[in-house]
């Protein structure tokens, strides 16, 4: 999880943003494929779907195609992430669908459609069902930036009061502080919090 | 810039919250406003705790080892988006 890592005073999003160019910003393939194997086996679904006419993908298919996404992701010069290209959402669209049709191509069922260069190409417009995973991945990343942006005993309070539930009253019983302790430093967090949001990395992939 | 929400924010939770987090100005939100962007940031962390012990993402995660230890063969793909 995030707490292994050394802090940083550049966000994750920065990083994974600079592809796999600079070296020393290099993100973990392990936390990347935590934080966002979710939105890639939805694309990864959707477009098998659609390259097949509706046909449902096994398990194994889609382990395989995320793996080959986060690996491709991670591989130096020939897959590296160009941000002048595109959003980061985007660049792993189209590196899914590419996964998924190396994959297909690989299983030829009998009933498949022949992947022409159109379809084979082509990128359906993103659902919203993959647009909701992926900012759920967003808002995870931006939670860990936040971690590494500020005190750690601040991040402890938001963690255990806004992410984990524990009532106010208790975290401050616990920690031998006061209640408006407490709320002083969750303010303090969420406002960090939305600077972060705010921050031009985060605004690209949030809009369009 | 007018940034547009990638999906109709009104009707979904998670760019609802987004546009919470990003709305400009420091005006505090209401509770109501809070306690909806604190449920979206609590689901995206624990889908975050959640995949960092599941066996599923364990077995992707061997896939991968094994796939950056082998070398590449594809082309990258290069349209813009």
């Amino acid at each position: 999880m995030a707490a292994q890592f050394p802090l940083t005073s550049i966000n994750l999003i920065t990083k994974l943003k600079a592809g796999a160019e600079d070296a020393h910003l290099q993100v973990s393939w392990k936390r990347f494929l935590e934080l966002y194997h979710e939105p890639i086996e939805m694309i990864a679904r959707s477009s098998y779907r659609r390259h097949t006419g509706g046909h449902e993908p096994s398990s194994g298919l889609i382990e395989d195609a995320v793996a080959n996404t986060v690996a491709d992701f991670f591989a130096r010069d020939q897959y590296r992430y160009d941000r002048e290209k595109g959003r980061l959402r985007t660049y792993l669209r189209l590196l899914t669908n590419a996964r998924v049709v190396d994959l297909l191509r690989k299983e030829r069922p009998v009933d498949q459609r022949p992947l022409d260069d159109a379809t084979e190409n082509g990128l359906a417009a993103e659902t919203p069902g993959e647009s909701d995973v992926f900012a759920r991945s967003l808002l995870a990343t931006l939670v860990e930036d936040l971690r590494n942006r500020i005190p750690l005993r601040q991040f402890e309070i938001f963690e255990r009061v806004k992410l984990k539930h524990q009532s106010p009253q208790f975290v401050a019983e616990d920690l031998g502080s006061t209640r408006a302790m407490i709320d002083r430093n969750i303010h303090k967090a969420m406002t960090a919090l939305r600077e972060l949001a705010t921050q031009a990395e985060y605004q690209e992939e949030f809009y369009e | 810039m007018i940034h547009t929400p990638v999906s109709n924010s009104k009707s979904n939770p998670i760019m609802n919250a987004i546009t919470l987090l990003t709305r400009s100005g420091s005006a505090d939100l209401t509770p109501e406003e809070d306690a909806q962007l604190t449920r979206e940031l609590a689901a995206a962390y624990h889908m975050d705790e959640a995949a960092a012990s599941s066996r599923d993402v364990q077995r992707i995660a061997e896939k991968v080892r094994a796939r950056l230890a082998s070398p590449p063969a594809d082309p990258s793909p290069s349209r813009e988006g």
